[in-house]
């Protein structure tokens, strides 16, 4: 069975039509994803800053991006929530001082930010501050945000 | 049923939030090594200045071979390094405005600012222009012996790019790849590339210009001192352009760098998106944005 | 692509993303479909998706109720299929054809395809029939580097030509004779503590990733990477490229992801770069080796722990560490010992050796696991 060669118009409306089936395809699956590798812009809000201060809980020291969890204390309430920071690759943060041991759970730590743009308990962080113990106390780390993507 | 698409199109971008357009951080790496003439095997490496990523003396002239042509790595075994986006690298390769595309491209092209699936992220090899933004490296390493260059990228999925030197042409039943085929020649110290063969399941830069699998592309990589690789490349693409784009920028030498392990798929969430887990797309859906 | 396949994929677009099924990803076969249940459907097909990791075609088939529905027909690789002499144009959108094959377990209208017959021309298409290569009359040399040393790739001005056909595709310690398929699927569940000599933990776990078929492994779930001696075990082979320049030696993988891994032989420690991968465990490891005479000896350490380390899946930790050998005894042959050491999961050392075989003339497959994901 032969396919005929389409015609440039034939191609040219069935290449509108694939675009169309991409972008309502890109439409639906955007909708739930949550921690996507994506670019900054598309997951983060520069227009909402946040600082946190927390308890650390956990560590993730992978690629491609580096993630860690605090638990942060509602000084009115008392209520304790857990947030997720997003940093960069490893490599990019061990060049700024960090290792993988740098943060260690218990401790306390001060980010600073942007909000997800999705609601979620997560924030992209641009700087983080190592409040209490692990050997360096009071320094601030660059936390290699994607927001302004670095060379390296 | 062409309406729809466009009314579709239309949706998509009024609910898009604006792009931001990130700063660029591309400062000059630091130079490397001394003045090499050829490169002696084995022997001890030239005295040169400590690496750094920052500061140290002006670059030199480039490194060379033994028959005199200009070297794509270190002048000698001790000098390592790999290449990163220099200066008008980052994002974009050019200014938008000025790529030739045609229309349907061109919405396309406007399309993926929204949507940001770039396949890269989702750890899909990238090969023509993408493959040099990353923000990782990649090295070029040359087999004489078998007559060919490797190029390794540390980002993405951690793949390579083979360039056969041993004047081959492109086959006739190519299979589409997502680093096309690609035979390299030297004119003086330009290693020049010609590659085609690619699928369409990548981005060829870091925006999303579109591409066809009719694209064919030459590039041009000259090392122009211990620091700088000028890298021009002229795509052509009679699906997507409407004239032959020529566009290119500059890879600088990051000093003291070795290839090192970088897996995407390590901690990459949203199943979704990704590969497998719990919430794996169906098999029968084959998109792929 | 036809307009009228682009509509048929804009169908079957809306009616997946409109109701999400969850089903598994990428799998040992045994995983997705039940052996017991046989299936034969006859019908016209509607789209052939020929990528990585299985080719699917998609076919209407009519039921015994006479309606018509869509099934999908799995088959190996690209990869597989074009080294068997087909291509993606070997059949097309309105061809009859009828298929045998065994139903996926969970009830979707989808089979392992074992054959298809195109009605047309009366024969199977889209068949493999395994092709190792033949063994040579006498054993040829060993191409040698000018001062001696075997090369681990071709000759130069040789054709290209790479690793592959393992004599085995699982790890197990020698002499141990335990039954197993190619996936290391144990045949008797119960010889599992006579594979090798796993503690306590370790054997628990190893006998509850078999129970589940090996459903759970990251590298079909997930594309990560095939690190310590899996890489041998796969179908799509090794390349070794010899930097001798730089005194290091890259493994190119032809499955999996298609990575490549570094082996240094400049007698380097194993300390990473700050600047690059630090001490953070890998999936590959650090790697550094010496040549013993003919026979290449590369110590490994460093893994981490999120990978499945053979098929089969035979738990490792990041206490992990291999004294691989590597000798290519004649042209076409490399012996491959590997002894594990992993006082973490093992309650003492054990080895285990297999064989490659030499591939001339071609170039090794790239097998990208991330093709056929979204």
């Amino acid at each position: 069975m032969r396919v005929r060669r389409l015609t440039r118009t034939e191609e040219n409306t069935m290449r509108a039509y694939v675009v169309g089936i991409l972008i309502a395809a890109g439409l639906l699956l955007t909708g739930g994803a949550a921690l996507a590798h994506h670019s900054f812009a598309a997951e983060f809000d520069a227009g909402k800053p946040i600082t946190l201060t927390g308890i650390v809980t956990k560590i993730e020291w992978t690629n491609p991006h580096v993630w860690f969890y605090i638990n942060v204390k509602d000084s009115a309430t008392g209520q304790v929530t857990n947030w997720g920071a997003e940093m960069g690759a490893a490599h990019q943060l061990q060049r700024r001082g960090w290792r993988r041991d740098t943060l260690k759970i218990g401790e306390e730590v001060t980010v600073e930010g942007s909000l997800a743009r999705n609601g979620t308990k997560r924030l992209n962080a641009r700087v983080v501050k190592l409040t209490s113990t692990g050997g360096r106390p009071g320094e601030s780390l660059d936390a290699a945000s994607s927001e302004a993507p670095s060379q390296n | 049923m062409r309406s729809a698409v466009i009314l579709l199109a239309a949706v998509a971008l009024l609910l898009a939030p604006a792009l931001r357009e990130s700063a660029l951080a591309g400062q000059q790496g630091a130079p490397g090594g001394g003045v090499q003439v050829s490169v002696p095997d084995g022997a001890a490496p030239a005295p040169q200045a400590a690496p750094g990523r920052r500061g140290g003396p002006p670059p030199g002239p480039p490194p060379r071979s033994a028959d005199g042509r200009a070297l794509l790595g270190g002048a000698t075994p001790a000098i390592k390094g790999v290449w990163l986006p220099g200066e008008g690298g980052a994002q974009a390769a050019g200014d938008v405005a000025s790529v030739p595309l045609q229309p349907w491209a061109r919405a396309l092209l406007a399309n993926r600012q929204v949507n940001q699936l770039e396949p890269h992220t989702r750890c899909k090899p990238s090969g023509g222009i993408r493959e040099f933004l990353t923000p990782y490296g990649v090295e070029f390493v040359e087999f004489p012996e078998i007559q060919r260059i490797y190029i390794f990228d540390i980002g993405g999925p951690h793949t390579y790019r083979t360039i056969y030197m041993d004047g081959r042409t492109h086959p006739e039943n190519l299979q589409a790849s997502y680093y096309g085929h690609s035979v390299g020649w030297w004119e003086g110290d330009t290693l020049v590339v010609d590659t085609t063969g690619f699928n369409e399941s990548f981005w060829i830069d870091r925006r999303g210009t579109p591409h066809t699998d009719r694209l064919r592309i030459l590039e041009r990589f000259t090392r122009m001192d211990t620091v700088t690789m000028k890298y021009e490349v002229t795509l052509d693409d009679p699906g997507a352009l409407t004239a032959p784009w020529k566009t290119g920028f500059n890879l600088r030498w990051e000093d003291g760098t070795e290839l090192f392990e970088y897996v995407c798929q390590q901690s990459n969430y949203a199943p979704t998106l990704m590969v497998g887990g719990e919430t794996s797309i169906d098999r029968s859906s084959a998109i792929v944005p | 692509m036809t307009c009228g396949a682009v509509r048929a994929l804009a169908s079957a677009v809306a009616g997946v993303l409109l109701a999400a099924v969850p089903l598994t990803a990428h799998h040992v076969i045994l995983a997705k479909f039940d052996e017991s249940k046989r299936v034969t459907l006859s019908g016209v097909v509607t789209l052939v998706d020929w990528r990585n990791p299985h080719v699917h075609v998609f076919m209407n088939a009519r039921e015994k109720n006479d309606r018509t529905v869509n099934w999908a027909v799995e088959l190996e690789s690209p990869i597989d299929l074009q080294q068997g002499g087909w291509n993606r144009q070997s059949l097309r959108p309105g061809d009859a054809i009828t298929v045998e094959g065994i139903a996926a377990r969970d009830g979707s209208r989808q089979v392992w395809g074992r054959s298809i017959v195109l009605t047309a021309a009366g024969r199977q298409v889209l068949n493999l029939t395994p092709r190792a290569p033949a063994v040579p009359l006498s054993a040829r040399p060993v191409p040698r580097w000018p001062d001696g040393q075997p090369r681990l790739g071709s000759a130069p001005g040789g054709a290209a030509g790479y690793w592959a056909y393992p004599s085995a595709t699982a790890l197990m310690e020698d002499g141990a004779g335990v039954a197993m398929d190619a996936d290391g699927l144990l045949r008797n569940v119960t010889d599992a503590p006579r594979v090798a000599p796993l503690q306590p933990w370790a054997l628990a776990l190893y006998v509850a990733r078999q129970r589940r078929v090996l459903q759970d492994d990251p590298m079909y779930l997930h594309c990560k990477p095939p690190g310590g001696p899996r890489q041998f075990q796969l179908p799509y082979g090794v390349q070794f490229l010899e930097d001798r320049n730089r005194q290091r030696i890259f493994v190119l993988i032809g499955s999996g992801n298609n990575n490549f891994r570094i082996i240094y032989t400049d007698g380097r420690g194993y300390a990473g770069q700050i600047a690059g991968d630090d001490d953070n465990p890998l999936y590959y490891g650090r790697s550094v080796a010496k040549w013993e005479g003919d026979t290449l000896v590369a110590d490994t350490r460093g893994f981490n722990e999120e990978f499945w380390f053979t098929n089969g899946g035979l738990p490792h930790t990041d206490r992990l560490r291999l004294i691989e050998r590597f000798s290519r005894t004649e042209l076409d042959v490399l012996k491959y010992e590997v002894t594990i050491e992993d006082p973490g999961a093992y309650t003492r050392r054990w080895s285990s050796t297999a064989t490659l075989r030499w591939v001339a003339g071609e170039e090794m497959p790239r097998h990208l696991c991330q093709d056929n994901r979204p």
